[in-house]
C-alpha cells in the first residue's frame, strides 16, 4: 500500500514552486485591494473584525497595524517569503513562515476569503509535512547529495496526506453532486453559468448549448468521483490519467467561471500528484522505479517522530471532519452540533475546516448585481460601486467583470446577504467619504443605500428576467435622511427608475 | 588616517569575551525575571479579560511599535504559552545553548511584551530592549557557555565590531544625556532636586523618609549624582582598566543608591548588564590581550552603525534645544523597533513636583464604601503611610500613573473603572456595587517641607 501512495520527488518541488508562485500572485490581486481590505480606513478595520468576526482561537499578526505603511510593509515581507519558498532557501522554515504569515493575512480579513485562498492555507500547511525542498532548491544544491533521498519515489505520511487531503476534497465535491439536478435534471452547470456574476463570456455564450450542458455536468460529476480513485492506485500512468482528467476539469472552470484563484491553486495541487512516469518521459530518466521506498537510504526529517505524528494526526482530523459533514449533513446544510464546537474550532485555528459543496447539491438559485445608489447635493443619482457613473440598472457590461478582484465579489455577497449591520453601514460610509473627499460641496453625498438586482434562474435562459429587491441597506439610517425620501424603483416599471 | 580613527575607537570599544559572557548570563537572568514579575499579573495586563484588552490596545495607536506576537491572540491560554516559551529562552541565553537563536528569540518577545502593552513600561525597559538588540549582534556566547563547549576556544579575547560599538555608545549615551537633561535650577543652582525626588510618594521607600530629614545632605547628593554622571561616560570609555572598572562599579553604585530610596522596579539592574559587558580584560587575565577586529565592510555593519547614529540624534532631539528635529518624523516612526525612541529625562521637569496617591472607591448596594486598590479595605480619604507600597509590582505603578494620565473621557476610562467593578461584584457576590469612583490625591511638593493642601480629585466614574 505504501509504494502505491509514493510521491515523486520532482513533482513535490515543482508543487512547492508552484504553490509560492500561487501565494505571490495572490499577494499581487491583494496589492490593489491592500487600503480597502487591509487597513484601518477601508471596509474592514481591525476594530469591526474584532467585534463581530473574530474567533477567540484565531490568530493575526497583521493586527498589530491599521495604517497603509504597515500592511504594505507586511505584504512586502510576505511576498519574500513567497519568493524564499520558490527558490527554496531554508525551505523547512521559510513553508513555516508562509503558512503562518497567510494563516495571519486570512484572519485579517475572513471576509474576503474565497475558495481559493481556503486550498491554498491548506495546501500550505500540509507542505509543511512535505520534503518539498529534496529536489531543485537551494537547500538542496547547498547540501551534499546523501542529505536528501537518493530514489525520486518517497512516501511519509505528510506526503500521505496530501495526497489523501486533495482526493477528500474531489470526493467530497463529487459526494454532495448526488443529487437529482446534477444526475436526472441534468442542469448543474448550466445553473451555475446562469449566476451571472461568476459567468465568463464564453460561460455565458455556452448556455445555448443545452445538450453540451447535461454532458459537462454529468462529466463534472464522473471526473470527480473517478478522478480520486486513479489518483490511489499508484505512480504509475493511471495516476497520471486522473491529474489529467481533474485538470482538465479545472481548465474548464477556468474558462467558464471567473474565480480567479481557485483554478490555479487546484492545478497546483495536482502537479505535485505527477507520477514519476511523466519525468522519465521529459527527462529521459532511466532510474529503475524499484525497491520499497520507504526503506530509500537517508533518514529524512518529516519521517521522524514529531512530523509523522503531527501528520497522522493531521490526516485523520481532516478524514474524521470530512466523515461528520457526511454523516450530519442532509445535502443541503451540514451543521455540528454544538458539543462539537470545540472540534471545529480547533481545526479552524489551522484552518483546517473544510467544505467542499461549492455550487451543490443546487446551486444559487438567482444570481445578482448590486448598486449603490448615492443621492448627491445637485441632485443627481449615481453608482459608487461603478466609480460614480450615473445611475441605471442595466449596466451594459459583463456582470462578472464589474468586480475589480474576486475577493471584492466575496465581500460584496456576505455584506449584502449576512453583514453585519456595523459592517453594512461602514461599507456605504467609506463610498460616500471616498466620493465625498474627491468632489466639489456642491456634489456631496446625501445618502446612498445598496440596491440589488435579482435574476431568477429559470429552467430557459431566456425566461429569467432581473427584477429589483426591495432589500437594501441605508446610510444614514433612514430617519437622518436629508431631503425627501426617494422612492425605490417599482419592479412592474421596468429597469429603468 | 581611517585606520588610526579605528584604532582610537578599537581600543576604547572593544569588548572582552568573558565580560560579555557574564553581561549574558545576566541578561538571561534578567529576562527570566522579568517574565516571572510580569506572569504575576499576566491576565491583568496582557488579555482580554485584563485592564487593556486587545481592542483598547489597538485604538491607542494606529500601529503598535512592534509586530507583536502578543496582539496575535489575546486568550490566557495563548499569552501563558508565550510566556513559557519567553521565559525557556531566557534560560537559554542565560546558559548558552545556541545563544544566537535564543538571542533573537528574546530580543522578539521582549519587544513583543512591550508593544502589548506600552503603559506599563518604565526607562529601564527601553534599555532593556536596546541592550537585547545589541545583543543579537554580539558574540556573548563564545566563552562560558553550552555552546563554546563543541567549539574552539577563541583566539582573541577581545572583539571590536559595530555592535560592541553600539552597546558602549548606548550605555554613554544613556549617563550622558541623563546629566545633561539635569542641566536645570533643581539640579544646578537649587540643588534641591534630591529632596523633590524622594518627596514623590508613589516612588520613595521607607529609607528615603529617613534621608528626608537630613536636609543638609540633600544639597551635596543632588550634586555629586549630577557631576557623576557627567563625567561617567568618559570613565566608561577610558583605557585605563583601574579608571574603567571605577566607571562600572561607580554606575552600578549610582543605580543601587537610587534603588535604596526609590522603588524603581528592575530599572537597577538593567543597565548592569551594559556596565558588566564594559569591564576590561584585565579583570580575567593579565596576560596581553589581543583584539580580533570584526568590523567589516557589510552592510549589517552600515545598519548598526546608522542604528547607533540614530540612537546619538534622537537624544539630541530629546533635549528640545535645538528648533527643529535632527530626525524626520518618517524615520522617527521606525527608531522604537530599534529602542532607539530614548529619553533620559528622569526625575526632571515637572514630574518631580508632582506627589499624591489613588483610591478606587467602591460603593456597594448596602451602602459601604471600600477601596478596591488597597485590598478592598474600607475607603479613607486618609493618606497611606508608605503610598508606594500600593503596588504590587512596578508594572502596577507604571500602569497606575500613565494610564491616570490618560483617562480622558473615552474607551479606555470606561473599561477600567467597569473591570475594577466587575472585579469586585466577581469577589463579593453577596454585596454587588452600585458604583465606582477613581480619585487621585494630589499633593504638590513645594520647596524646604512647606505644608502642601492635598487636592482631591475625581478621574472619573462608573456608571
Amino acid at each position: 500500500v505504501i509504494s502505491r501512495l509514493a510521491l515523486d520527488l520532482r513533482s513535490l518541488a515543482v508543487f512547492r514552486i508552484g504553490l509560492g508562485a500561487v501565494l505571490l500572485f495572490d499577494l499581487g490581486r491583494r496589492s490593489v485591494e491592500i487600503s480597502t481590505f487591509l487597513t484601518d480606513q477601508g471596509f474592514t478595520p481591525r476594530l469591526l473584525i474584532l467585534d463581530h468576526y473574530w474567533s477567540d482561537f484565531w490568530w493575526c499578526l497583521h493586527l498589530f497595524t491599521g495604517t497603509l505603511p504597515g500592511a504594505i510593509f507586511l505584504l512586502v515581507v510576505h511576498g519574500l517569503l513567497a519568493l524564499a519558498l520558490m527558490v527554496g532557501f531554508q525551505t523547512r522554515w521559510t513553508a513555516l513562515a508562509c503558512y503562518l504569515a497567510t494563516l495571519s493575512l486570512h484572519n485579517r480579513n475572513p471576509l474576503v476569503l474565497d475558495s481559493g485562498d481556503r486550498l491554498l492555507v491548506l495546501l500550505l500547511f500540509w507542505g509543511l509535512f512535505i520534503p518539498w525542498e529534496s529536489r531543485w532548491s537551494l537547500d538542496a544544491r547547498k547540501r551534499d547529495s546523501g542529505h536528501y533521498p537518493a530514489s525520486n519515489s518517497f512516501s511519509c505520511p505528510g506526503t500521505t496526506g496530501y495526497l489523501l487531503q486533495v482526493c477528500v476534497m474531489y470526493l467530497m465535491a463529487g459526494y454532495w453532486k448526488l443529487h437529482p439536478i446534477w444526475l436526472t435534471e441534468m442542469s448543474g452547470v448550466y445553473r451555475a453559468l446562469m449566476l451571472e456574476e461568476f459567468s465568463t463570456g464564453l460561460g455565458v455564450w455556452l448556455l445555448q448549448f443545452p445538450v453540451l450542458m447535461k454532458v459537462l455536468t454529468l462529466g463534472t460529476v464522473v471526473i470527480e468521483l473517478l478522478g480520486p480513485f486513479l489518483l490511489l492506485v499508484g505512480n504509475g500512468r493511471m495516476r497520471l490519467l486522473g491529474v489529467f482528467l481533474l485538470a482538465s476539469l479545472h481548465l474548464g472552470i477556468a474558462l467558464t467561471m471567473d474565480l480567479e484563484s481557485f483554478p490555479l491553486v487546484s492545478l497546483v495541487a495536482l502537479l505535485g500528484l505527477l507520477p514519476s512516469t511523466v519525468w522519465r518521459l521529459l527527462l529521459g530518466d532511466k532510474e529503475a522505479e524499484q525497491g520499497d521506498p520507504a526503506s530509500s537510504p537517508g533518514t529524512n526529517w518529516c519521517r521522524g517522530r514529531i512530523a509523522s505524528s503531527l501528520a497522522v494526526l493531521a490526516i485523520t482530523a481532516i478524514i474524521s471532519w470530512n466523515a461528520m459533514m457526511l454523516l450530519l449533513g442532509n445535502r443541503t446544510n451540514a451543521t455540528l452540533p454544538p458539543s462539537l464546537g470545540w472540534y471545529s474550532q480547533t481545526l479552524g485555528a489551522f484552518r483546517l475546516v473544510q467544505m467542499w459543496n461549492l455550487f451543490s447539491p443546487v446551486p444559487r438559485q438567482e444570481s445578482n448585481r448590486f448598486f449603490v445608489e448615492a443621492l448627491l447635493a445637485d441632485g443627481r443619482r449615481v453608482d459608487l460601486w461603478r466609480n460614480g457613473k450615473t445611475l441605471t440598472f442595466r449596466p451594459e457590461t459583463l456582470a462578472s467583470a464589474e468586480y475589480p478582484t474576486h475577493h471584492h465579489r466575496t465581500f460584496l455577497h456576505h455584506l449584502a446577504y449576512s453583514g453585519h449591520p456595523d459592517l453594512q453601514r461602514r461599507f456605504l460610509r467609506v463610498l460616500a467619504y471616498r466620493w465625498n473627499s474627491q468632489h466639489d460641496d456642491s456634489e456631496r453625498v446625501l445618502m446612498v443605500r445598496l440596491v440589488f438586482l435579482f435574476t431568477p434562474v429559470k429552467l430557459h435562459y431566456r425566461d429569467s428576467v432581473p427584477t429589483i429587491g426591495q432589500a437594501a441597506i441605508h446610510w444614514p439610517d433612514p430617519s437622518d435622511w436629508v431631503g425627501p425620501p426617494v422612492p425605490l424603483p417599482r419592479p412592474e416599471s421596468g429597469l429603468v427608475p | 588616517m581611517v585606520t588610526a580613527i579605528l584604532e582610537f575607537w578599537q581600543d576604547r570599544c572593544g569588548l572582552d569575551l568573558r565580560s560579555l559572557a557574564v553581561a549574558r548570563v545576566l541578561a538571561g537572568l534578567l529576562t527570566l525575571a522579568d517574565v516571572i514579575l510580569r506572569g504575576l499579573h499576566l491576565r491583568e495586563f496582557y488579555t482580554e479579560a485584563g485592564l487593556l484588552p486587545r481592542p483598547l490596545a489597538l485604538q491607542l495607536h494606529p500601529s503598535l511599535s512592534f509586530p507583536s506576537l502578543h496582539i496575535a491572540n489575546d486568550t490566557v491560554a495563548y499569552v501563558s504559552l508565550l510566556f513559557v516559551i519567553h521565559g525557556a529562552v531566557g534560560v537559554g541565553l542565560l546558559l548558552g545553548y545556541r545563544t544566537q537563536v535564543c538571542s533573537v528569540l528574546v530580543w522578539v518577545l521582549t519587544m513583543s511584551i512591550q508593544a502589548r502593552n506600552p503603559l506599563v513600561l518604565n526607562g529601564g525597559d527601553i534599555l532593556f530592549s536596546a541592550i537585547l538588540f545589541w545583543g543579537m549582534f554580539l558574540p556573548w556566547g563564545k566563552v562560558w557557555s553550552l555552546d563554546a563547549r563543541s567549539t574552539e576556544p577563541p583566539k582573541h579575547c577581545k572583539v571590536f565590531s559595530a555592535a560592541t560599538v553600539g552597546l558602549t555608545f548606548q550605555m554613554v549615551t544613556l549617563y550622558f544625556f541623563a546629566s545633561l537633561h539635569k542641566l536645570e535650577p533643581a539640579w544646578l543652582q537649587e540643588g534641591s532636586a534630591v529632596y523633590y525626588a524622594l518627596s514623590i510618594e508613589h516612588f520613595a521607600t521607607p529609607a528615603a523618609e529617613i534621608l528626608l530629614r537630613h536636609p543638609e545632605l540633600h544639597r551635596w547628593m543632588t550634586w555629586s549624582v549630577l557631576g557623576f554622571e557627567l563625567v561617567a561616560g568618559f570613565l566608561l570609555l577610558s583605557t585605563r582598566p583601574v579608571v574603567r572598572t571605577l566607571g562600572v562599579f561607580g554606575c552600578v553604585l549610582l543605580h543601587f543608591g537610587f534603588g535604596a530610596f526609590l522603588e524603581l522596579g528592575m530599572f537597577r539592574w538593567f543597565p548592569m548588564i551594559g556596565l558588566l559587558a564594559l569591564l576590561p580584560s584585565e579583570l580575567w587575565a593579565r596576560d596581553k590581550t589581543s583584539v580580533s577586529d570584526e568590523m567589516r565592510k557589510s552592510p549589517v555593519t552600515v545598519m548598526l552603525l546608522l542604528v547607533t547614529a540614530l540612537t546619538f540624534a534622537i537624544n539630541i532631539d530629546s533635549l528640545g534645544k535645538q528648533k527643529h528635529h535632527l530626525i524626520p518624523n518618517t524615520i522617527r516612526e521606525f527608531a522604537p523597533v530599534f529602542a532607539s525612541w530614548q529619553s533620559w529625562n528622569v526625575f526632571t521637569g515637572q514630574t518631580l513636583y508632582a506627589s499624591g496617591w489613588y483610591g478606587i472607591e467602591i460603593r456597594t448596594k448596602s451602602g459601604a464604601h471600600y477601596d478596591v486598590f488597597r485590598d478592598d479595605k474600607p475607603f479613607s480619604n486618609k493618606k497611606p503611610r508608605y503610598v508606594s507600597r500600593d503596588y504590587p509590582t512596578q508594572r502596577w505603578r507604571k500602569w497606575t500613573m500613565i494610564s491616570s494620565s490618560l483617562l480622558k473621557p473615552g474607551p479606555l476610562k470606561q473599561h477600567v473603572l467597569k473591570w475594577w467593578l466587575e472585579r469586585w461584584n466577581e469577589r463579593h457576590p453577596d454585596d454587588p456595587a452600585e458604583k465606582v469612583q477613581y480619585w487621585y490625591f494630589h499633593e504638590k511638593t513645594y520647596e524646604n517641607f512647606r505644608d502642601a493642601p492635598t487636592e482631591k480629585l475625581l478621574l472619573g466614574e462608573y456608571p
